[in-house]
């Protein structure tokens, strides 16, 4: 009797599961239109769920990002608000959208860093680097090699005249604009898969002298407030201020751009 | 008086009718008390003519009395006459101490005998309110003298449970078992810290009322009412008020016979009474504060309303706000509410019209609005705090709508919206974030990284290798085909040797134009190994730019010509050859020689 219960329990369960699987992954698209409904009729919050959910699920567009932040935004979670505000600015760093928004909700925020600039060069590289996504550089460099790798051909074997000289400088400006290009496919794989910047979603968190919970309080921050991540030791996280101060906190809380 | 006392000789004599009957003392008395509690207890004498000895009491015993009463009846039944008569001596006993007591026997001493009543066993349990906090508990104070129960004063508490911001009603009320007077003067009370005050106004006290507390009566009556907003949560300490009171006091005079308040002697004392120390308990408002609360605290409702909702610009509309109900009606906070950019809000009359803690508030808001058209004002979420419930509620009122009519000629001028070239700065009423991007976009899946992938490098590595392949066999292709032309080159004079010996032959047999072709073929033949030119390349002015370049003398070149061009006309015009045909082939021969040498 207890085994065909259980055996019961376990295809409800199954069906149950399925019936589920089947609710939570249907057409991101209609979901996305679900989520701007929710959005519009202002519920905010679980429009900011089912934005989440999508990017969890290996969903990215710009759009989806600013969306996201705007839900959170509403909802009032604005550390949440900032993370996907500043992971759709490393999808679309030219948006005047993304970039106003971010301003606003950066407003919201409780703590207030004298954050340095980086050197204008640095950012103009970053920029250049987002403009187009690590991939679409690197398709890029392997074309520009390859045609580079065509013109010295050409240049060693054609017959002094017309083409010779073309086809020498076409060849090192190939091979300088491959080599950029895959700089710029590091980079942008760099900023936007491996960022070491860290947004605060808790509402408070204290920085420790070490990690666990006997290290002495050093710092108290608060949500949207940007961090680096340094290293990281089980459940705790070593983070560096905007101002140079490091200090180990619950990894739980922040979440990586 | 008189009465009493003519009646008490009546029964003097009837008693002595009825002397037969056994005399005996019945007690009434509770079992058990609380203490601080007073109770009675009650000895009941058939008999009037003896003297009553009280009995001892514990020292823990407060006592009052013994009060008197005397009864009689008489029956006539078939003629025959029965009478009886009673004694009862009440008294007022407070127990002080707990524990269980033993009042010994009371005895009633007559001419010829004495009874003995029973002996009393009281239990006497610990007092459960004694100290309570609640205002009324109306208790004796254990710590008080015997003479300040008699009199005293307390608070007495609407509630001992309230939320910061609950009014709490007080009312300072006398309890007295003696004339006294002047009552209501010089009270003297603590700080209430932790409290704002708010006295209400009462009637000057007149006539004190009756009132039984514990079977005790007292004459009572309320000296002063006030309200009491608590401003911070705990468990709040209300001291003591004190009050001087004239006490109209009996010199002790033990009259056994007809009870103390007859002939006692009336003096009065003044005295100071006071009130036990109340605690209240004040909860703090849940937390969090919704965002916009008010501050009231109560039971509230809110309406408005407004004076005209069709003006001219620039006319003064009063927009009304009322709330109304009960609690802290006059901390409430002043309601919120934006106006449009067009119209200006002036801040409020307020007008608060309350008794106690209930009440209205009457907010006025004077708009004027500055342009015309339809405007709405949106209506007012009012947060308050409702006791009952325990929760936040929000009271709404419903928006209005104006409708604002451009003014008439004199007010054009204050009115810059049509005519006027006066310009307005674009008014920015807030800030909001940019809205939602809606439409479908592309949603493409994350994707690994290229530059992350080792065989994205082994591509370019590939590519290397395969560029090499490229040139390393392009390079073989070419050496392959040089070395073709190193032969030819080399074998040049030999193929034209052969040719020259096969005109050689032609010669010998007249053969003339065989011999011009052998020739020809034999110059352009040894000029295309030797140059590397292919034949379908090879013509004169070809020739003579690349022997040139070479740095064949001029005069070769010249004889180079000569002789192919020798050798084409003969061809086609055999017989008007210039030269023989010996001579043009010994300069073949020699052409050959030369160039053979030089290149």
């Amino acid at each position: 009797m207890e085994s065909v219960m259980k055996g019961k329990t376990i295809t409800l369960s199954i069906a149950l599961f399925a019936i589920s699987i089947c609710a939570f992954s249907q057409d991101p698209g209609q979901r996305m239109k679900e989520a701007e409904e929710l959005y519009q009729k202002g519920d905010y919050f679980n429009a900011a769920e089912l934005y989440k959910s999508l990017y969890k699920e290996g969903y990215r567009s710009d759009n989806l990002l600013f969306n996201t932040g705007n839900a959170c935004f509403k909802a009032a979670d604005y550390g949440n608000a900032i993370l996907y505000y500043e992971r759709a600015a490393l999808l679309d760093p030219a948006s005047e959208d993304i970039n106003y928004n971010l301003q606003i909700a950066r407003t919201k925020i409780t703590d207030r860093f004298d954050e340095i600039p980086e050197l204008f060069f640095i950012r103009w590289f970053d920029f250049l680097s987002l403009l187009k996504s690590t991939n679409q550089w690197a398709t890029i460099a392997m074309v520009l090699f390859i045609l580079a790798m065509a013109f010295i051909v050409l240049f060693l074997f054609a017959p002094a005249g017309r083409y010779k000289y073309p086809s020498f400088w076409s060849g090192i400006a190939a091979v300088i604009l491959s080599g950029i290009t895959l700089i710029f496919a590091i980079r942008s794989n760099n900023l936007v898969n491996h960022n070491k910047e860290a947004i605060v979603i808790c509402s408070e968190v204290v920085g420790k002298s070490s990690p666990g919970d006997t290290g002495k309080d050093l710092f108290v921050i608060h949500s949207g407030a940007k961090v680096v991540v340094l290293q990281r030791l089980g459940d705790f996280s070593e983070i560096a201020l905007p101002d140079g101060n490091k200090g180990w906190t619950s990894a739980k809380c922040i979440e990586k751009i | 008086m008189t009465k009493k006392y003519l009646l008490f000789l009546v029964s003097l004599l009837l008693t002595c009718s009825v002397m037969g009957q056994a005399t005996a003392i019945e007690i009434n008395a509770p079992e058990s008390v609380t203490a601080g509690t007073g109770f009675r207890i009650v000895y009941t004498v058939n008999e009037t003519s003896g003297k009553f000895l009280a009995p001892r009491f514990d020292e823990s015993f407060s006592v009052n009395g013994p009060s008197i009463s005397t009864s009689h009846s008489t029956q006539w039944i078939n003629g025959n006459m029965s009478s009886t008569s009673s004694t009862t001596y009440m008294f007022f006993v407070v127990a002080q101490k707990e524990g269980t007591f033993t009042i010994p026997p009371a005895q009633y001493a007559m001419k010829n005998a004495t009874v003995s009543s029973a002996s009393l066993t009281i239990n006497v349990s610990n007092s459960q309110s004694s100290a309570s906090g609640g205002g009324v508990s109306t208790s004796s104070g254990q710590r008080q003298s015997s003479s300040g129960e008699e009199v005293y004063l307390r608070f007495i508490l609407s509630s001992d449970q309230v939320y910061v911001g609950q009014p709490v009603e007080v009312k300072l009320k006398i309890f007295t078992r003696r004339q006294i007077s002047n009552p209501g003067t010089g009270i003297s009370y603590p700080d209430f810290k932790g409290f704002l005050k708010k006295d209400i106004k009462i009637p000057q006290l007149q006539s004190l009322e009756n009132e039984t507390i514990n079977g005790v009566q007292y004459g009572t009556g309320i000296l002063d009412k006030f309200l009491l907003y608590p401003q911070m949560p705990g468990d709040i300490k209300i001291d003591r008020a004190q009050m001087q009171i004239l006490v109209q006091e009996k010199n002790d005079f033990d009259d056994p016979f007809f009870g103390g308040s007859i002939f006692s002697n009336m003096v009065n004392t003044p005295r100071t009474i006071s009130t036990l120390p109340v605690n209240i308990h004040v909860k703090p408002l849940p937390s969090p504060q919704p965002a916009g609360f008010s501050g009231a605290v109560g039971k509230f409702e809110m309406t408005s309303s407004i004076s005209k909702d069709n003006v001219q610009v620039n006319d003064a509309v009063t927009y009304t706000v009322t709330l109304s109900g009960s609690g802290n009606i006059g901390l409430a906070g002043v309601p919120v509410f934006e106006v449009p950019a067009s119209i200006e809000k002036y801040d409020p009359k307020v007008t608060a019209n309350a008794e106690g803690n209930t009440g209205n508030k009457t907010y006025e808001f004077l708009l004027i609005p500055r342009h015309s058209g339809d405007f709405v004002i949106p209506g007012i979420d009012y947060v308050c705090f409702d006791i009952a419930s325990g929760k936040y509620v929000t009271l709404k009122t419903p928006s209005k709508k104006i409708t604002v009519v451009p003014g008439n000629g004199t007010s054009e001028t204050s009115q810059p919206a049509a005519t006027s070239t006066d310009k307005e700065d674009v008014k920015y009423l807030g800030q909001d974030i940019r809205f939602i991007k809606t439409g479908s976009y592309k949603l493409a899946m994350i994707k690994p990284s290229k530059v992350e992938n080792t065989a994205y490098y082994l591509t370019y590595l590939l590519a290397l290798v395969l560029t090499a392949c490229v040139i390393v066999a392009i390079r073989q292709y070419l050496r392959m085909n040089s070395d073709n032309d190193l032969t030819r080159n080399r074998k040049a004079a030999q193929v034209a040797g052969k040719r020259l010996k096969k005109a050689q032959d032609c010669l010998k047999a007249k053969d003339y134009t065989t011999m011009h072709e052998e020739i020809a073929k034999a110059i352009w033949g040894y000029l295309s190994d030797k140059l590397i030119i292919p034949l379908s390349e090879l013509t004169i002015d070809n020739c003579v730019s690349v022997l040139s370049d070479r740095n064949v003398p001029a005069e070769t070149v010249s004889e180079f010509k000569s002789i192919i061009n020798s050798c084409e006309y003969s061809r086609f015009a055999p017989s008007s050859g210039n030269d023989s045909p010996e001579e043009i082939y010994g300069r073949s021969e020699r052409l050959i020689g030369v160039l053979e040498n030089i290149l």
